[in-house]
């Protein structure tokens, strides 16, 4: 399925006290930012280069669309693609977070998709559906040399799991560039903070599941400084016999990791590398908390 | 796996930055071109050509090497002060192994000047590493050659950070081995210019120390603190310049060649500024300079980086400067008078005064990486027209009529 | 001369001691983005220093200050 509409859409601004909020749809997810007070057209200003740069990283990075480099990578059936440089550092980035993380972030999972249904329900796929897939994922199988990039065939390329946050940084670097005044970025939960309000207080972050039913906010978080992500989403999991299996699969087994919290939200200096170590975190099942104390992150956890 | 968080920080820092200015090419050499012109009043016209390339070698390491050609062709004061009559002078001016004669008359009450043309060649090497993760290093290499001088040179110079990275010491020497060799060889210090027997070359070396420090005071706000002494020993005069011998009434009757001394010791101390608005950056810096010869002088310069747009900047400058006096600085001397030890009329070593205003237009062209930038210039230089040496009908005529000079300066930056 | 000099470095010193403790704002790693821009550099454009040092140089009795070495001329 590709969505190759035109993704011009609506967005709302507000003045708050002392602080403006820009409000916008991108990513499948509900985007703002909050900035603090600044003239109006400044405000326009700044809500448009987030929104631009929003839809930028979506229209290039999506899986999809089928009219960018993602679509050529993942249809290339074994041959080589060269890649721009912004495409290029983030596969270098993908490469060294599945170097850290000795293989738990792996941007070739994507594929589990296919077998892995979270809807609630207790349907596991089989053990044969899994492992069939296994062959065509792992960072290892992949030839990535500067600018060219070859895949297996039937290997897929997923930046799912680090788009948003990336987009929220890229963001954040542009309103730098265009303000001086310190703002929020939060696109669906993955946010960054420029630094403290003018009067010297902190932003509120209510971290919270905006697809959750029944369950409210995990926390409030009040912060000067940071970037901002939570794995885990209290909607999306599978249950049976008793035992849940949460929506963050291990690519070397092709399994979730069972034990693992409801949620994990970490603070880190952006909110790409929040978004990689709450997922890690994630992968660490019970020992999730040992995993971030471990990395003297900040973090909010919910089981 | 032991803090993944800050090999996480580091790979983030790479994916995250971005360069200032250009956004596209990543590349590893930089080059830096520029083209400068320099017209004075009716005197001078200079065309200097600057090449510059610097090659990142990975590991923080860098090297890089620059050219410049300076082709001067025009005329300057040779140091004769203006008189009640006219003056005559035969000058010798010419390229490699030829020497031409030249005859030249001023009238009363004009300065006379000396022609001149020149080619320049001059070759920078740099090598900079960091030594530990808190300490770089360079050195650097110096070779330059005109027609009647020839340097060479090297520097070595360290910077230190503190953990925080806030503040930098900054330490460094360097060394110029200079040779002189004047067309037709060295004059005879004081000797009347007409009777003066000629010598081969000389040598002039000169040494220097510096120590700084940077501090970041903010976000946006950083200034520097400088040191400087330097020590120049050797042949420091200048050898076609002349002193005029006056009669009782200050009327020139003949001249002497100049002489300066064979040791200068000359001191800096250097305090620069620079402070970011919401994204225009203004320059500060205030200079004190003081030598062993007398002078003492003040500069002031400024500079406002105006951003127009992503891609285009103006950035007006100004720079004031005022200096005293050398104190074998004369205008003339009385003949039959004791001749001073180290005397010269060379207006650069007078009471003198350099106003220069500016301004610089960058840019970006559509289908061109890099960056352009273009500067028009207006510089004015004056020394005291009547200065407190002038003697008798000297104090009648503007011993140093002002000079107009307009720069045009054109460059070109970079990446790939 | 001698006690010029003598009094000018004191004074150099004393204001160094001065600038080293002088209340600086503690600027995390993190908040440099805008300290490592070039236009930010206190040298900011080397190739029009170099020109402009020069053309100084030639024209005037001081010289130095900003950094060691630099070739000489015959500049007349």
């Amino acid at each position: 399925m590709t969505v190759n509409e035109s993704l011009a859409t609506k967005s709302v601004l507000t003045h708050r006290d002392n602080y403006w909020v820009g409000a916008f749809s991108a990513m499948a997810s509900p985007c703002e930012i909050l900035v603090d007070d600044v003239p109006h057209q400044k405000a326009i200003e700044l809500l448009e280069i987030a929104q631009s740069e929003a839809h930028r990283i979506e229209q290039k990075f999506s899986r999809y669309r089928d009219d960018n480099v993602i679509h050529e990578i993942n249809t290339s059936d074994g041959k080589e693609i060269v890649v721009d440089v912004e495409t290029a550092k983030i596969l270098d980035y993908a490469e060294e977070c599945w170097k850290i993380s000795d293989g738990l972030f792996d941007v070739t999972s994507g594929i589990l998709r296919r077998v892995w249904k979270f809807d609630g329900s207790d349907r596991l796929p089989t053990l044969a559906s899994v492992n069939e897939l296994l062959s065509f994922i792992g960072w290892e199988k992949v030839k990535w040399k500067r600018p060219t990039i070859k895949l297996l065939p039937g290997m897929e390329i997923d930046l799912g799991g680090i788009g948003k946050e990336y987009a929220v940084d890229t963001t954040s670097v542009l309103l730098r560039k265009n303000t001086s005044s310190n703002f929020v970025v939060n696109y669906g939960g993955d946010l960054f903070i420029s630094g403290p309000r003018r009067n010297g207080e902190n932003w509120s972050i209510g971290i919270d599941d905006p697809k959750a039913t029944g369950i409210g906010s995990i926390g409030t978080l009040s912060l000067s400084f940071g970037g901002v992500a939570t794995s885990g989403d209290s909607r999306r999991f599978l249950l049976k016999e008793g035992i849940r299996y949460p929506h963050i699969l291990n690519p070397k087994t092709g399994w979730p990791v069972v034990g693992a919290p409801h949620s994990v939200t970490v603070l880190a200096s952006t909110s790409i590398e929040a978004g990689i170590l709450s997922t890690l975190a994630m992968l660490h099942g019970a020992e999730a908390e040992k995993f971030l104390q471990e990395q003297e992150v900040k973090y909010l956890i919910s089981r | 796996m032991q803090l993944i968080k800050n090999r996480l920080r580091i790979a983030t820092c790479s994916l995250l930055a971005i360069a200032g200015g250009a956004a596209a090419a990543d590349g590893d050499t930089q080059l830096d071109a520029a083209m400068l012109f320099y017209f004075e009043d009716g005197r001078t016209d200079v065309f200097e050509p600057v090449l510059n390339l610097k090659h990142d070698l990975g590991n923080d390491q860098s090297i890089g090497v620059k050219f410049v050609v300076d082709a001067i062709t025009g005329s300057s004061p040779n140091g004769a002060t203006p008189t009640n009559h006219p003056q005559t002078f035969t000058s010798t001016s010419g390229s490699q192994g030829e020497v031409r004669k030249r005859v030249e008359v001023f009238n009363a009450g004009e300065t006379p000047v000396r022609m001149f043309q020149d080619n320049r060649i001059s070759v920078d090497l740099n090598y900079d590493r960091p030594l530990t993760r808190l300490l770089k290093g360079e050195i650097t290499g110096h070779i330059s050659a005109e027609k009647d001088y020839v340097s060479r040179g090297t520097t070595l110079s360290f910077t230190q950070d503190t953990p925080d990275r806030l503040t930098t010491f900054s330490v460094g020497g360097g060394a110029n081995f200079d040779v002189v060799e004047p067309t037709g060889g060295k004059p005879e210090p004081l000797k009347n210019s007409d009777s003066t027997n000629h010598f081969g070359n000389a040598n002039k070396d000169e040494y220097d120390g510096m120590i700084g420090i940077t501090r970041i005071l903010s976000r946006r706000w950083l200034m520097q603190l400088n040191f400087s002494r330097s020590r120049d020993k050797g042949y420091l005069t200048e050898p076609y310049k002349i002193v005029s011998i006056l009669d009782q009434t200050g009327s020139q009757i003949y001249y002497r060649m100049e002489n300066r001394p064979d040791n200068r010791t000359h001191q800096n101390v250097l305090l620069s500024s620079a402070y970011e608005f919401t994204d225009d950056v203004i320059h500060f810096s205030y200079r004190y300079y003081w030598d062993d010869w007398g002078i003492r002088s003040n500069t002031v310069e400024m500079k406002y980086r105006y951003e127009l747009s992503e891609a285009s900047y103006l950035e007006p400058q100004f720079r004031y400067y005022k200096q005293t006096a050398a104190t074998f600085f004369v205008s003339g001397i009385i003949d039959g008078t004791t001749l001073p030890q180290f005397a010269s009329s060379d207006y650069r070593l007078g009471n003198l005064q350099t106003t220069t205003y500016a301004l610089k237009y960058g840019f970006q062209l559509e289908d061109l990486d890099g960056d352009f930038n273009i500067r028009a210039e207006y510089m004015r230089q004056g020394d005291d027209p009547h200065p407190g040496n002038a003697i008798g009908v000297q104090k009648n005529y503007d011993l140093f009529p002002a000079v107009n000079v307009f720069i045009i300066t054109a460059g070109y930056s970079v990446n790939f | 001369m001698k006690t010029i000099t003598l009094k000018l470095v004191l004074l150099f010193l004393a204001a160094l001691v001065l600038f080293s403790s002088c209340a600086v704002q503690h600027v995390k790693p993190w908040e440099r983005d805008q300290l490592a821009q070039k236009k930010m550099q206190l040298i900011h454009d080397p190739t029009e220093n170099g020109l402009d040092e020069h053309i100084y140089f030639s024209k005037e009795a001081s010289s130095g200050g900003k950094s060691v070495g630099g070739g000489g001329c015959g500049c007349n």
